[in-house]
Formats: C-alpha cells, sequence, structure tokens
C-alpha cells in the first residue's frame, strides 16, 4: 500500500489525485487510463504517465541493488579500491589511499597542497594495473583556474620514471609503452567551471560522462567553495543548492565505482573568543563527505589529519611537496640536525625564526 | 553562459511560459532551484524534472578538453619575467591564463615590477615577449611613463635603440587611473572591451588593495562583507578573462601588520594551527606582517610574489604560493633596467627538492618577518 | 478519504456506487457521515443493505481501542531492547535502543555518529544473531570497517562472515528512492532481508538528514510533506514489524552559538529518543577520540545527563591504543 503522497509525482497532479480521494498507488493500478482520467479530473496524457511511473516503482526492483540491498558480506567482496597518494604515511592513515565509491574533502589554506594532491591523485588513477594502480582515468573540474598543465605533465613524467624503475617482468614492460606523459594527459579531462551554475550543470552531466568513459575512476573538483564563497544573498539557497550537490556527488560516487574528491577553503571565525581556522562553506556542510582530510602548516612541516573517516582512526601525517609533486616527508626531522644549508640572507630574518625552530620541536 | 535564456536552451515556448510565471527565465534561475522546486514550478513529474534540468544543464555547461590538448610548449603558456633565475623556477614565467599577485611593503619595488612586465609583454616573441599591449589599470597614480622608456631604453638597449620603437612601445601600454572603488569596478566590467581593442597581452592592476582598503574601514561592521564581496567580484572577472583570453594578470597587494590579538584584523588572519590543534604555543607572536586583503582572498590569486626588503639596497623576492614552484627566496636589487636578480643564482640553480627548513622560518607561506625598524627607501627611481 | 468501488464490500456493487455517487457520496467518509436512512430514500436503496455496508466499511476502516493493560501485556512480551553494545551509551538509553521505537543520533561531522551506527548493527548481527537493515544514504558504509569491528569480537571466519550476511545494506541517494526502499521493506523487504538467519531487530538509517534537508526550503512545501512520510514510514516500520529503529541527523548552530539537530521542529517529534553527540573538549591533541553524548530528549531518563565514550573502545582497545599513540607521535614531530 504505497501512498499516492510519497510518489515521484508532479505536486499539481498528486493533489487532483488526493482531491478526488486516491491514497495508495494500488487504487489507481487498478484503473484504466481513461477511467483515471475520469475519475482523477487529469488529461489522457497525465493519467498514462501516472501509471507508467506509479508502476515502474512497484513492478521493478529499482536499479540493481538499490532496491533488494546488498548483504555487508556482497559489499566487502566489492569493496572498492584505492588510489595512492604517493605518501606512504598519508595512505596507512587513509587505509590503503583515497577510497573508490566515496568522496572525500580535501581542506587547507592557500598553498598548503590541495591542487598538488589532486593533481597527483589524477596521475596516480592512472598506473597500470600491473603496477598495482587502477588503469583508470581522471577527471578535473577546475574552478580556481589553477591547473597549470606544464605541472602535471612534469609530475606525470616523475611518475613514469618511479614506475619505469620497476619493470621487471615483460607485462610491466608492455604496460610501460602505454604508460607516457602524453598518455597521462589524454587521460586527464578537465572541465573549467567560471562560476556555481556552471558547477552545478556539469555536475548534472557528469553521470552520462561517466557512462560514455567508463574507465574514469577519479573525479576531483577543485576548488569546490570557490564558486560559492560569493554571489548568494540568500544563503539559504546556497545551503540548499550545496545540499543537493553533495548527494549527487556521492551518487556518482557509489554507481559509477569512481573517487570523488574535492577541496574546500577555509574561512576565519570567532568562536569563545578566539579566532580559529574552520573549513569554509558552513558547519554542515561538514557532513557531505565521507572522508576529511585536513593539510595545514605544523612549524615547517606539512602535515595532513584525517578528520573524519568512517574507516580510519583520526591522526596526522607529515608529507611534502616536492618538485615532482605529493611526496613523503624527508625521514630526517626538520631543523633537528646541523645548520640549515642555506643561510637567509638577513641577519633579521634568521635571528627571529631560531627560537620559533626550537618551540616547534 | 549561465545567464542564458531558457528559450535559448531548448525549452519548449510553452514551458516557457509557464517558468517564466515563477520567474525562473534563464538558466542559471532554473538550476539554481532543487528537483522539488523544479517539480512544483513546471508541474513535472521528479523523473521528468531531472530531465530537464540535464537538458538545461548542456545548454550552459563548459566543454571538457583533455589535458593533452592544453599542453603547448612552454613559452606559449608562460610569460618570462626576463629574470632567469624566477623564471626557472616557475617553470618558464607567469603563467598564462591565471593570476599573479605582488605583495609587499610599498617602495620595495611592486610597481616597478609591474611596470617591467608591461615593457616585457610588448616586446617581440623573438625577445621572449608577448607581442600584444598591455592593460594597465593604476589605483595609486604611480605610474611614470618616463620610467617606463628608461627602464626599457636600459634594459633592452639593442631593441629600443630607435626613436620610432620606443615610441611605439610606449603607445602599446594602454594605462587607465582609476581611483574609486567604482572607478574601478566599471572598468573592470569593460575590461573586456579594453582587452579585445588594445590587443592587450598583459592586464595589470596596480594595486588591488589601495582602494577597498581606503574606502573601506574593516573595523566598522558590516564593511568587511561589503569588502569580500566587492574583492570576490573582482576575482571572478579577473579569472573569468584571463582564462578566456588566455593572458597572464598580475595584481599588486599592500601589507598588513598582524598584530597577534586578533581584535584589529579581521580578515587578515594568522593561519595558525589552531584548528587542528597541533600548532605550537607561542607562535602567535607580535608584530609581524603578512600580505593584505586576508585569507579568502588569498585563495583566490594563483600565484603569489612577496617582494620586501633585506637591506638598504637589497631585496627579496619570494615565491609564496604558486602551482608549480616550491617555496623561493631570491635576492635583488632595483637598477636602472629594472628589477634585476643578484649574480649567485645564475640560472644554474636546480630547485631543490625539499623545501630547506632554515629558509621557512615562517610557519605559514603567507606570512614573512618583517624588520619594522628598516628605513623605507625609494632608491628604485633613482 | 477511501474512494468507494464496487467489491470493496460485499453487496456494495456497481450499481449502489453509481446511485450513491449520483448523491454526491463518493468515498467511505462520506457514506459514513451521512444518515443511512435519509440516504437509502434518496436513492431508493434498502435501508438494510446500505446499512450492513455501513458497517462492514467503518469495520475495515476503524482504530481499535485497546486498553492500556493489554498495551503493557503487549510491551512486556514484544518489546525487546537492543544494545548498541557502547556501555555508556546503553546506560544514557536505558540499556539500549527500544524496539517500536525511533531513536536517533544527531552530532557534527566526526563525531561518530557512523561508528555507532556500525557498532549496533555489528552487535546485532553477531551477538543477538538477528538480522539488521541499514540504510546508508551518504556512501559512508564502510564493510570493511564492520570486519574489523567482529574481527575484534570473534576469530572464527565464518562467524564473521555471517554476522555480514545478516546486514543488509541499501544504498538510496535521494528522497523518492529512500521512500521506495521503505515502502518495499514495509511489505516483504523484512521477510527477505531475514533470510540470513534471525528476524529483522533494527533498521538503521544513517544519515536521515542527508537526504532530507536538500528537499526543504525554497518555493515549495513538498519537502515538508516527504519528510513526513519518511517519518511516518519509519514509524509504521518500527511499530508493526517491532523493530529498533535508528537515524542519524546533523547538527546546526541556533542563535545562541548552542548545538541543535537538524530538521528543524517538525522533525524533532518523530524520533522517541534523541542523543546529541559531540567531541570531548580535551586538553590533549585536538584529534582525540572521546566523545560526549547528551541525552536531549527521552521518554525513559531525565534529559541532558550526559555520557562519555571513546571512539576506539567501539574498535577494540588494542587498535585503539596503538593508533592514538601514531596520531601523538606525528603530531609531535
Amino acid at each position: 500500500m504505497k501512498p499516492v503522497s510519497a510518489s515521484p509525482l508532479s505536486p499539481s497532479v498528486k493533489v487532483k489525485l488526493l482531491n478526488a480521494g486516491f491514497h495508495t498507488s494500488e487504487e489507481l493500478l487498478q484503473l484504466k487510463p481513461l477511467q483515471l482520467s475520469k475519475e482523477g479530473g487529469l488529461s489522457l496524457e497525465e493519467a498514462l504517465e501516472v501509471q507508467q511511473i506509479l508502476s515502474r516503482g512497484v513492478d521493478q526492483p529499482g536499479e540493481g541493488g538499490a532496491r533488494i540491498g546488498l548483504t555487508a558480506l556482497e559489499l566487502l567482496q566489492q569493496e572498492e579500491r584505492s588510489i595512492v597518494t604517493f605518501c606512504s604515511q598519508l595512505d596507512t592513515a587513509l587505509g590503503g589511499g583515497i577510497p573508490l565509491g566515496r568522496t572525500s574533502e580535501v581542506c587547507g589554506t592557500p598553498g598548503v597542497g590541495k591542487t598538488q594532491l589532486c593533481l597527483q591523485l589524477c596521475i596516480d588513477v592512472q598506473i597500470p594495473e600491473c603496477f598495482g594502480g587502477l588503469g583508470g582515468q581522471a577527471v578535473f573540474v577546475d574552478t580556481e583556474g589553477s591547473l597549470v598543465v606544464q605541472r602535471v605533465a612534469d609530475m606525470a613524467h616523475a611518475a613514469v620514471q618511479h614506475c619505469s624503475l620497476q619493470d621487471h617482468d615483460s607485462e610491466q614492460q608492455e604496460a610501460m609503452k602505454d604508460f607516457t606523459t602524453e598518455n597521462i594527459l589524454d587521460h586527464l579531462y578537465l572541465m573549467r567551471c567560471h562560476d556555481y551554475v556552471e558547477l552545478l550543470a556539469q555536475v548534472q552531466l557528469l553521470p552520462d560522462f561517466l557512462v560514455r568513459n567508463s574507465k574514469v575512476r577519479l573525479l576531483v573538483i577543485d576548488s569546490l567553495a570557490f564558486p560559492f564563497r560569493r554571489h548568494f544573498e540568500d544563503l539559504s539557497v546556497r545551503t540548499r543548492l550545496l545540499n543537493g550537490l553533495a548527494q549527487q556527488l556521492i551518487q556518482i560516487a557509489s554507481q559509477h565505482r569512481v573517487a570523488v574528491v574535492w577541496t574546500n577553503q577555509m574561512t576565519s571565525q570567532v568562536r569563545s573568543g578566539q579566532w580559529e581556522l574552520v573549513p569554509a562553506l558552513g558547519e554542515s556542510w561538514g557532513h557531505s563527505a565521507t572522508q576529511r582530510l585536513l593539510l595545514h602548516w605544523s612549524g615547517t612541516q606539512r602535515q595532513a589529519s584525517v578528520f573524519k573517516s568512517p574507516s580510519n582512526t583520526e591522526r596526522s601525517v607529515p608529507y611534502s611537496v616536492t618538485q615532482h609533486g605529493f611526496r613523503d616527508a624527508p625521514h630526517a626531522s626538520p631543523g633537528a640536525s646541523g645548520p640549515p644549508r642555506r643561510e637567509a640572507p638577513s641577519g633579521g630574518l634568521s635571528g627571529s625564526k631560531r627560537p620559533r625552530m626550537q618551540e616547534g620541536q | 553562459m549561465a545567464s542564458k535564456k531558457l528559450r535559448r536552451a531548448g525549452v519548449s515556448q510553452e514551458l516557457c511560459e509557464l517558468l517564466k510565471r515563477h520567474h525562473v527565465e534563464s538558466c542559471k534561475d532554473l538550476l539554481s532551484l532543487t528537483p522539488l522546486e523544479v517539480m512544483r514550478v513546471a508541474g513535472l513529474s521528479y523523473q521528468n524534472a531531472l530531465t530537464l534540468m540535464r537538458s538545461v544543464s548542456k545548454h550552459c555547461a563548459p566543454p571538457v578538453t583533455t589535458l593533452l590538448e592544453l599542453w603547448k610548449p612552454k613559452s606559449e603558456s608562460f610569460f618570462s619575467t626576463s629574470l632567469p633565475a624566477l623564471d626557472d623556477f616557475l617553470r618558464g614565467g607567469l603563467p598564462l591564463g591565471t593570476i599573479t599577485e605582488v605583495a609587499g611593503p610599498s617602495g620595495c619595488g611592486k610597481t616597478q615590477m609591474c611596470v617591467m612586465l608591461s615593457v616585457l609583454a610588448t616586446l617581440p616573441r623573438s625577445l621572449g615577449g608577448l607581442d600584444a599591449g598591455v592593460v594597465y589599470i593604476d589605483t595609486e597614480s604611480a605610474f611614470s611613463a618616463e620610467r617606463l622608456v628608461e627602464m626599457a631604453q636600459a634594459r633592452f638597449p639593442d631593441h629600443f635603440s630607435s626613436r620610432e620603437r620606443v615610441l611605439q612601445m610606449a603607445g602599446r601600454v594602454h594605462v587607465f587611473r582609476e581611483l574609486t572603488c567604482q572607478d574601478v569596478l566599471n572598468r573592470l566590467d569593460r575590461l573586456e572591451v579594453d582587452i579585445i581593442s588594445t590587443k592587450a597581452g598583459l592586464v595589470i592592476l596596480d594595486s588591488v588593495a589601495s582602494v577597498v582598503r581606503k574606502e573601506f574601514d574593516t573595523t566598522l561592521p558590516g564593511n568587511l562583507a561589503t569588502r569580500s564581496n566587492l574583492l570576490s567580484q573582482e576575482a571572478s572577472t579577473l579569472k573569468y578573462l584571463a582564462h578566456q583570453f588566455n593572458i597572464p594578470i598580475v595584481l599588486t597587494n599592500q601589507i598588513t601588520t598582524y598584530l597577534g590579538n586578533g581584535a584589529f584584523l579581521m580578515l587578515n588572519c594568522h593561519v595558525t594551527g589552531v584548528a587542528t590543534g597541533s600548532g605550537a604555543p607561542g607562535e602567535v607572536d607580535s608584530g609581524f606582517v603578512t600580505a593584505a586583503l586576508g585569507n579568502t582572498w588569498s585563495h583566490t590569486v594563483n600565484t603569489r610574489l612577496i617582494v620586501q626588503y633585506v637591506g638598504a639596497r637589497q631585496r627579496q623576492i619570494v615565491i609564496a604560493k604558486s602551482p608549480v614552484a616550491p617555496y623561493t627566496v631570491l635576492n635583488y636589487t632595483i637598477q636602472k633596467e629594472g628589477i634585476c636578480l643578484d649574480g649567485e643564482y645564475d640560472g644554474l640553480l636546480a630547485p631543490r627538492e625539499q623545501l630547506d627548513p632554515g629558509l621557512q622560518p615562517i610557519r605559514v607561506r603567507t606570512e614573512f618577518n618583517y624588520n619594522l625598524s628598516q628605513p623605507v627607501e625609494t632608491d628604485g627611481d633613482s | 478519504m477511501v474512494v468507494l468501488r464496487e467489491g470493496m464490500c460485499p453487496g456494495l456493487d456497481e450499481n449502489i456506487v453509481r446511485d450513491l455517487r449520483a448523491a454526491n457520496i463518493t468515498t467511505v467518509e462520506d457514506l459514513v457521515a451521512s444518515d443511512t436512512e435519509e440516504l437509502a430514500q434518496k436513492c431508493s436503496l434498502s435501508y438494510m443493505a446500505l446499512l450492513a455496508i455501513r458497517r462492514v466499511l467503518l469495520a475495515q476502516h476503524t482504530a481499535f481501542p485497546v486498553s492500556g493493560a493489554d498495551l503493557y501485556e503487549e510491551l512486556l512480551s514484544s518489546t525487546a531492547i537492543v544494545s548498541t553494545s557502547v556501555p555508556s551509551l546503553d546506560k544514557l538509553l536505558d540499556s539500549g535502543l527500544y524496539t517500536g521505537e525511533i531513536t536517533e543520533l544527531s552530532g557534527g561531522p566526526g563525531t561518530g555518529k557512523s561508528q555507532v551506527c556500525f557498532a549496533a548493527a555489528v552487535h546485532t548481527a553477531h551477538q543477538l544473531k538477528q538480522s539488521v537493515i541499514y540504510i546508508d544514504t551518504t556512501g559512508g558504509l564502510s564493510a570493511s570497517r564492520l570486519l574489523q569491528m567482529l574481527q575484534v569480537q570473534t576469530d572464527h571466519v565464518e562467524e564473521q562472515m555471517e554476522a555480514l550476511q545478516r546486514i543488509r545494506v541499501f544504498r538510496v541517494f535521494d528522497i523518492f528512492s529512500l521512500l521506495g526502499c521503505l515502502h518495499t521493506i514495509r511489505c516483504g523487504g523484512l521477510q527477505q532481508a531475514s533470510l540470513g538467519g534471525g528476524s529483522v531487530k533494527a533498521v538503521i538509517v544513517d544519515s536521515v538528514s542527508a537526504i532530507i534537508s536538500p528537499t526543504l526550503g525554497g518555493k515549495q512545501n513538498e519537502g515538508m510533506s516527504l519528510m513526513m512520510q519518511v517519518a511516518g514510514a519509519l514509524k509504521t516500520i518500527a511499530k508493526d514489524f517491532n523493530v529498533a529503529v535508528l537515524v542519524t541527523n546533523h547538527v546546526k548552530r541556533g542563535a545562541g552559538g548552542e548545538l541543535q539537530a537538524g530538521l528543524g521542529l517538525s522533525w524533532s517529534h518523530v524520533p522517541r529518543t534523541r542523543l546529541l553527540l559531540e567531541r570531548s573538549k580535551s586538553p590533549g591533541p585536538l584529534l582525540g577520540s572521546t566523545r560526549t553524548a547528551t541525552l536531549v530528549k527521552s521518554s525513559r531518563q531525565p534529559c541532558h545527563i550526559k555520557a562519555e565514550f571513546d571512539l576506539n573502545w567501539v574498535s577494540g582497545p588494542e587498535e585503539g591504543l596503538l593508533g592514538r599513540k601514531r596520531a601523538r607521535d606525528s603530531s609531535d614531530s
């Protein structure tokens, strides 16, 4: 006995049906379209549509396992693989990397390395399967215009070099032939969105795009926050759009087996009389991503903190951004041994930095 | 594309009329609604509402490209600064299609940098220039045509040997003096036209901070929000144009003192590790200086260069944020021919693999130490 | 308001329906409310036939009064309490999740709502050997995490697998799919789900706010009605099948900066019991694993009592210690 008011019919049709005394979809489906149109005061087309929509809901169990559900065991068997970050400590903290089929948010201050991490993932997702990679492709939605192709090419080159040092068997050598900088760039789709409407439109179309390009395993939005941080006189509209967007992205992640990663900015806020830096877009936005990664500076060291995650404990790990991309932090604890390699050419500078570094340790 | 009328996005006449009654006329209006709202205003079922939204999306979603299609030789995606070491670190110069900010204390050479870049942009491609015009928006009345000519002749004596060439160069630099926020905004609105008509290959806004900081006292309530709105409006216009025309946009920014008590600087926030709790105590030092206009603004710029004093003549360029370069400090002086890097980085220096902790005394890249007792000299104009 | 139709009850044939309709009687309600004698005259029908129809329809469509004693009896015989497996939370909830009721966990991001849901699901599936329906709307369910929790409780791989089989997961991402899913559960889904052994004792929706909040507000009020449909469906499932329903909700800040559960006033009447989860304010590193739970609404316990619990306890003490140690090491370096 499915109630009519819970069905996805157009509101005006629903009102007509309810007024005519129809409460459950069974009642509606018992009738012939002609009868329904007469009794419900609908046009014939409307009556037919109503029956089509409702019978779709009753007869077919819905797409895939959505209606019957899966057992957790089946879910475990198809539990998705992860994209490595090339920072082994971060991979460990994340339980293997950025997981497919889920959403992840990367927050951080300007220049801390959010875009670098995203680009690294775009390259890593393409590592051939015989190297333990996913052999996938990536989509990069750029809203800030901070993507520099040359930088991606450099990072891709470094990744190719890294893999070519490890090609031992013939299969791997074969795979290396296709794993080139050119191919990496060719399998990285760029969508440049200038405002939130373009972003929303793009996300609407992404499911179709992912069906056409079924090898895509990673969707990056860098940054999600930028287009939503202005142009909104009515903040409730923004909240509504963002909530809907998050739900769409979660759906994309889960139905197309892609990892969805987006970046968020930081904003300052007064809480209990103290200024502190919190991720932008408001508190309830924090729920949207399945896991949340916070990139920040700790002294002279960059650190990544797993802040919210259903499957991992929260922890912080150091990382660094080098010429080659996103990497592990060097082993030596920073500034611990010996004098700095190159002295900053200013007495004033070095004078004030030493005590700070000691504090940091 | 977002303001495209629905009728032009393949929506039937009938539906357009219906939507218009609910003030939904453009793609933007429609896509700003939730599916439930679309069901209501268009009288559609859930499925059909989604289909409508998707078909409208097709008309305003930007096209998809692969990076390979965009991958061009270095010279076509970067604008050389003619400073070899800086170019090296920036992988070839200022990236085209993005926003570069030069921040620093007054008299440190921000305007010198802008003037120098103006000269460079007009040079023929064979000399590393863009062979294009320049739109120079001057909000501080700091631009000097004499200095432009002087710098051009000193820097490229061979090329600018004839008076004709100098005049031609000067003629390609279009200076707009805009002294209030409203004027700047109006200018930015017309910038698209200006760029086309002057065949500009470089846009300079010197400085983005001075007018807004002059007109908005952020200690007054409400002003902060207005200022942020204004800035983000400017930023999005500039970003859009940079990308569409694939030209570099250079902005200059002022600095601000952070006093450490949090009361004075609203947006110019000290980015401590408070949010993560891992920051060491005592890092909220008093009296250091950071780029103005706040944290949100910092997200806007793609590359941030900081210029700062070291000694009486000696200055430094710090690459504080860049999608390609690591954190780097380069020494320079201001000469007759503009900005000159010190000889010790003779273009041979390979970018360091790792951040040298000795060079990074600061916790956050947007900060830097600045000795307030340093005399402010203007020997750059000598 | 149910439309009168032929064959609804014996004696109600096509002619009578037509006659009644001519007299402007189209629904059961109309029929019951009208004066039978007058109606019989107006439609020239037999008074007795009409009375019989009326009686049958009344029987079909009324609610039955139940005495308090019967209710109590039923309560004793049927109510079960499903433990969350977190002792301090169980204490707050007066020993656990009650079947036939909706319990809500609200809290900010990363406050452990999903973890508690996982723990309750694992506990029901493993210790109680009963089935669980888990409706995941945020893609946050991690089967490997469930396995991890099971591994702490038992070493037998077979038992782990059996327990996992008892947890049936539905993934839905919009309100209509959620309603459809709840509907399927109501007519038959429960039996299907219980094939893995044991009957369904818990239905978990994580999170209910993720699906509902995008539908609220704006130029429509459909969303509100759909939200109440969800609430109604959950309540029916809880009552009719006598299962414990656990939902999660987000929080927002009220005018005074205090935390409030999301989805507004109308929803706040839906759950019988409501817990608010927060990160504990500890002097140590922020990435601590202790959480504070506050009882915000309850019909059994005094409100605003608090309890602390450790997320690592949920995953097993050893792993927790290790994790915490590592976190400290890295934040110190």
